[in-house]
């Protein structure tokens, strides 16, 4: 299957294609979740934060859908 | 901190006084609500020489605490009715600590159409005639007074639009190098400056006595536990999230969260999101000159997270573009380009407008049809309409309530005729709470439930339910008042939240500063009071539980992407203050 990324502030190094924040697409075996996903980007787990998918946040263990677009996030905060 | 400048605008005398016994051990929100509340009637006109306009420091300002230069402005607000307290980082804050005084009151109006500013020293003050300053943008004005008084010198200006008494303007600090940019932005107390007579007050703190704590070594102590959680918290260490990308980088989880408002409030998601957002905010400043990223606003930040904005064309640089800003004449009014929105920050900062009164007053006024979503330049011509004082500006520079109102619109975004700020309460329902209940009108720093509902941080309770979320918003709101009569910044709350040495340490400084014995609980009954004080004060000003209600349109109107309807009941709301 395949889904949409981004990955936002910090994590945007991970970027495969080396465009900061722009979305990019990643094929997965079926049946993956959220950390299957982030072993293949080689995020490092302590550097995640958040996980939203549909505008909701996501455990690590979420079973994602083909398709599907997922935004992670490191720490971040404001006002 | 043991005296209290007593200003009288119309007499145009200056008396420093012994602080009374009453407020010694008071500070910032805590010293100036409780001012207001026992020396201003309720029921004045804000704009009348009944209203004062209270300036407190932080009781921790002065002092070595990381991240206590704030400054608590207090009056009766021309924007709700009701009390306001708006506070800033800036130099000023801890300058006037260090110069022995607690709090400087401002009474009457100077009623002679003239142009006053106030110069203080450890001595006294003495009033100076200030005509090259009438009129003249807080950017410029700002200068124009280190020109004459040195860099040393700190500062507070009123803009044109407070002198022109428009309820959405606030009032500007200096940042370190002298910028008038850090603003006690929320509630029309630069209106109430403007009503006075009063463009400045310049503090020179040559001979400066500095502040006594009364036990130094508890007071370095709690500043060393709260400044090592700060500094190992991951939003708040050097290279962290807000150092790297300043305030903005919360554009981009506020939009996945659904919880972004969009074009006057009608979405929680803003397709030109990541084009406004703090990385798009860093990269700019990377690539230009003049950008900078991890900026302070006063000595002491170990947080960093003001910028300087180099626009595109180099005209010039804008400081600070702040999420807040960056919603609402961005998301808010549908504009995605950065150097527009940029732009925008500057007018309002040099007219002296709260930013956020200012986006959400154009994307009523967008609602309205005076211009479309996402027109830019249309924008920017309302900010020429408010410098310019046509009747339109005059409209929209009462504010997002007025402007709505004038236009017959039923879409208006406030709480006690205050716009909300850069949180969609139907996607994010603690938030909604704080807005109802807060004493200032629709107010996110208040009560900051997003920290847990949306940031993961200091708890994790779904956004989308009301659940448990009156108790969250009262919790935070008791710390925050805390805090906020401390003269803390409120980002030290993230930390603190996650860390509890951090917690020990904020309890500490305040001992150690003042003498006290307070414990941990002491900070959320500090906190019950204050808010109590600011309660009691709107009550005698006729505004009451009906107020504590969101906009009647968010209970029927389901919000995009979550289709959600504001639904905490009023009975829920009024329990707040049980």
């Amino acid at each position: 299957m395949i889904v949409k990324v981004r990955l936002y502030a910090t994590l945007s190094r991970y970027n495969p294609e080396g465009k900061g924040d722009q979305p990019f697409t990643v094929e997965l075996k079926a049946d993956s979740i959220v950390t299957d996903l982030l072993d293949q980007l080689a995020v490092p787990r302590g550097e995640v934060k958040q996980v939203f998918i549909r505008h909701k946040a996501r455990q690590l263990n979420y079973q994602l859908q083909d398709g599907e677009q997922v935004a992670v996030f490191p720490p971040v905060a404001g006002g | 901190m043991d005296k209290l400048v007593r200003v009288n605008m119309q007499e145009k005398t200056v008396k420093i006084e012994p602080l009374p016994d009453k407020y010694k051990g008071k500070g910032g929100r805590w010293m100036s609500s409780l001012m207001v509340s026992d020396e201003v009637p309720a029921d004045c006109h804000p704009l009348g020489p009944n209203n004062k306009l209270v300036f407190a420091p932080g009781f921790l300002s002065g002092t070595r605490a990381p991240n206590s230069g704030r400054i608590s402005v207090g009056g009766k607000s021309p924007l709700t009715g009701g009390i306001k307290e708006a506070n800033a980082g800036t130099p000023f804050s801890q300058k006037l600590a260090r110069m022995g005084y607690a709090a400087i009151v401002v009474e009457g109006l100077a009623g002679d159409d003239k142009t006053w500013l106030l110069k203080l020293d450890v001595k006294g003050g003495e009033f100076q005639q200030a005509e090259d300053l009438k009129g003249v943008g807080a950017y410029e004005s700002g200068h124009k007074i280190w020109e004459k008084f040195g860099d040393k010198t700190a500062f507070v200006v009123n803009g044109p639009a407070g002198e022109a008494k428009m309820a959405m303007a606030g009032i500007a600090f200096n940042d370190p190098e002298g910028r008038a940019a850090r603003y006690a932005g929320r509630g029309g107390l630069g209106a109430v400056m403007g009503s006075k007579g009063l463009k400045a007050i310049v503090l020179d703190d040559t001979d400066a006595p500095g502040v006594k704590p009364a036990d130094e070594e508890l007071l370095r102590s709690g500043q060393k536990k709260l400044a090592d959680a700060i500094l190992s918290h991951d939003v708040t260490k050097k290279g962290g999230a807000l150092n790297s990308y300043g305030t903005a980088v919360l554009i981009n989880i506020l939009n996945e969260a659904g919880g972004l408002p969009t074009n006057n409030f009608r979405s929680g998601v803003f397709e030109g999101a990541s084009k406004i957002s703090g990385e798009a905010l860093a990269e700019a400043a990377q690539k230009r000159d003049g950008g900078t990223m991890g900026h302070r606003c006063h000595p002491g930040c170990i947080i960093n997270c003001s910028t300087v904005y180099p626009m595109k064309d180099g005209s010039k640089t804008v400081s600070s573009v702040e999420y807040e800003s960056v919603w609402s004449l961005g998301a808010n009014c549908g504009i995605d380009d950065l150097d527009v929105v940029a732009e925008l920050v500057w007018q309002c900062n040099d007219l002296g407008l709260d930013t956020i009164e200012a986006g959400v007053a154009i994307g009523v006024a967008m609602e309205a049809g005076l211009a479309k979503f996402g027109d830019g330049p249309a924008a920017i011509k309302m900010m020429d309409e408010i410098r310019n004082r046509t009747p339109l500006g005059h409209i929209l520079g009462q504010g997002a309530q007025f402007t709505g109102e004038a236009y017959g619109v039923t879409r208006i975004p406030t709480v006690k005729r205050q716009g909300m700020p850069a949180y969609e309460p139907r996607a994010v329902k603690g938030i909604g709470v704080t807005y109802a209940t807060s004493t200032m009108g629709a107010d996110h720093t208040a009560g900051y439930t997003i920290a847990p509902e949306i940031l993961a941080v200091g708890g994790n309770p779904d956004p989308l339910t009301k659940k448990d979320k009156i108790g969250l918003s009262k919790g935070l709101q008791d710390a925050t008042a805390f805090l906020d009569a401390a003269g803390y910044c409120i980002f030290i709350a993230f930390p603190i939240l996650d860390i509890p040495s951090g917690f020990e340490g904020v309890v500490e400084t305040t001992n150690g500063m003042l003498g006290t014995k307070y414990t941990g609980e002491d900070v959320g009954r500090i906190g019950d009071e204050i808010l109590r004080i600011e309660r009691n004060f709107n009550l005698n000003a006729g505004i009451g539980k009906e107020a504590d209600r969101l906009p009647e349109f968010m209970k029927y109107e389901k919000l995009p992407p979550h289709n959600q309807v504001w639904d905490v009941t009023d009975a829920e709301l009024d329990s707040f203050w049980d």
